[in-house]
């Protein structure tokens, strides 16, 4: 049973790897587009008038944000779009497990999404010249790899979610863009958020993660200062990978039952 | 008799892209939705304003006003301009109904602005609530609507900018994979090149020149003092360029749409879809 999860995780995330790297013109413009969003702003910085330090903090929360983009379209949406196209009651009939191929989904995922991210990176300290602390990067990488495993989780438990919601869930990915940009600081540190807001934002993985990497790159925080860090995103991760396997199996029997599993445009 | 089926013909468009954006959820849940992304987003816009002022102890509301203010402006153009222009690929890749449009429609073209007409209803909506809560936000009060010119303004901006998302379509006529991307990078060169969050003086000057030859500087100018009285732009000088500029925008969209047109059919594009 395990071999037979790996490999169906294996297989699909062979596929995502190479159905999202196979034309370079995507590549291309899938690490233009989040550029251009991040020198909208960048611009708007230098007409505030804002220190070099906000370019830096601009880069980095926009390479973030594109993962969040990869959870709700890529993660979030996919078993709705395999059912919009006939693929679902394919998978389904196979001896697959959905939590093996929504596994391999997310891995291919993490990877496209890194490749862009840190394509995104290069470029943006090339062209805007940010600046970071070398000494902060293996804090980052670690506060970074939990902000990934508790994002993608997430992104395992809208999957399933989103496949009942059918078209609402559609509208409600779409809801979690904006919202979200803003809760997550992506474009301006957290602590210019009331603390309230705060508060509600430290419920998003990736609002932490945005801040414990910006922490450790941008301000030179250790990973004793960001132990409150690790430890929310550490919960997080665990609770919502928990919680999408148990998610997944109810949608997935709640959907036999009435029948909605392969119904399309609903 | 012409104008009456042509008027017909419009507010069906406009009434079908209604239904097909709604019909998912009760009217005032729909109301909230499309609120939703517009209001975050002039919140977004508000909190960079106040990073940086929090930060730094350096208050500018009149830049804040040009944030906050260009970003409510951008929201009306893009809802319709992205209307036109995600039309092709929704009823192409996801409806599969773009060839039962072209066979009973007289012009695809004509539908595909139609259908834009409900987005640049929907953007005065958007316009109007992100303008009041922005300006809620950073403080604001005290406007100077010249409705008028606003209304020449909108006039003027829904006939280029559905030129533009007509263009955009003419392109992804011929890409089943790109569609999403055409549309959303028209959405994003103008957010650049538009004067929307910065002037583009602070760009590279090659960056510049392509700023000035758009019509979105320009009406930025035009809407920013007919609204909030900001500058003292020669607005008689501008509605000219704008004039031009539409004018040169609607001729070439009519010239690339009649290419795009002719090309597609020979090489049987209509119904072509890729399954993403």
């Amino acid at each position: 049973m395990l071999m037979l999860f790996l490999k169906s995780a294996f297989a699909r995330c062979y596929i995502r790897i190479k159905g999202g790297n196979r034309e370079l013109s995507w590549l291309i413009f899938e690490v233009i587009m989040p550029l251009l969003g991040i020198a909208a702003i960048v611009y708007t910085y230098n007409f505030l008038g804002a220190p070099k330090a906000f370019v830096g903090f601009v880069i980095l929360g926009g390479a973030m944000f594109s993962y969040w983009f990869n959870v709700l379209w890529g993660i979030g949406m996919n078993f709705y779009w395999e059912k919009e196209r006939g693929n679902l009651e394919k998978i389904l009939i196979t001896p697959s497990p959905l939590q093996g191929i929504l596994l391999g989904i997310a891995l291919g995922g993490m990877f496209n999404t890194t490749i862009r991210a840190v394509t995104t990176v290069i470029i943006g300290i090339v062209i805007f010249d940010a600046k970071f602390n070398v000494d902060g990067i293996l804090p980052a990488m670690i506060i970074f790899s939990l902000t990934i495993f508790a994002l993608y989780s997430l992104g395992m438990c809208f999957a399933s979610l989103f496949l009942k919601l059918g078209r609402s869930g559609w509208r409600l990915t779409e809801l979690m863009q904006e919202p979200i940009t803003f809760l997550s600081g992506q474009y301006y540190p957290l602590r210019a958020l009331p603390a309230v807001l705060q508060l509600v934002a430290s419920l998003i993985p990736l609002t932490i993660g945005i801040d414990g990497v910006r922490l450790s790159l941008i301000l030179g925080s250790s990973l004793t200062d960001l132990r409150l860090h690790l430890m929310l995103l550490l919960a997080l991760g665990v609770s919502t990978f928990i919680l999408s396997y148990y998610i997944l199996r109810l949608m997935e029997h709640r959907g036999k039952k009435d029948g909605s599993l392969t119904m399309r445009w609903m | 008799m012409e104008i009456t089926r042509l008027l017909r013909r419009v507010l069906a468009s406009i009434w079908f892209t209604w239904l097909e954006s709604s019909n998912w959820t009760h009217p005032l849940v729909y109301l909230g939705y499309v609120l939703v992304r517009p209001v975050f987003g002039t919140l977004i816009y508000v909190y960079i304003y106040l990073a940086f002022a929090i930060y730094t102890n350096a208050w500018n509301p009149e830049a804040a006003l040009y944030v906050v203010g260009g970003s409510a402006l951008y929201q009306f153009i893009v809802s319709g301009m992205s209307s036109v222009a995600w039309v092709v690929h929704e009823e192409r890749e996801h409806y599969e109904t773009l060839k039962y449009v072209y066979i009973s429609h007289p012009r695809l073209q004509e539908y595909l602005i139609s259908r834009g007409l409900f987005g640049y209803i929907l953007g005065v909506f958007l316009m109007v609530v992100t303008i009041t809560v922005g300006s809620i936000l950073i403080g604001f009060r005290s406007f100077s609507l010249n409705i008028p010119l606003i209304l020449i303004g909108i006039l003027i901006a829904i006939l280029w900018s559905s030129s533009l998302g007509a263009i955009a379509s003419a392109i992804s006529l011929f890409s089943s994979e790109y569609g999403t991307v055409i549309a959303i990078s028209f959405d994003s060169f103008l957010m650049i090149f538009g004067d929307v969050l910065f002037p583009s003086e602070q760009l590279p000057s090659w960056a510049h020149s392509i700023a000035v030859g758009l019509p979105l500087k320009d009406w930025m100018a035009l809407m920013r003092f007919a609204i909030f009285g900001i500058g003292t732009p020669d607005f008689s000088t501008i509605i000219v360029y704008q004039v031009l500029k539409t004018v040169i925008i609607f001729s070439l969209s009519l010239v690339i749409f009649r290419f795009a047109d002719l090309l597609i059919r020979r090489k049987g594009y209509i119904d072509i879809t890729t399954e993403h």
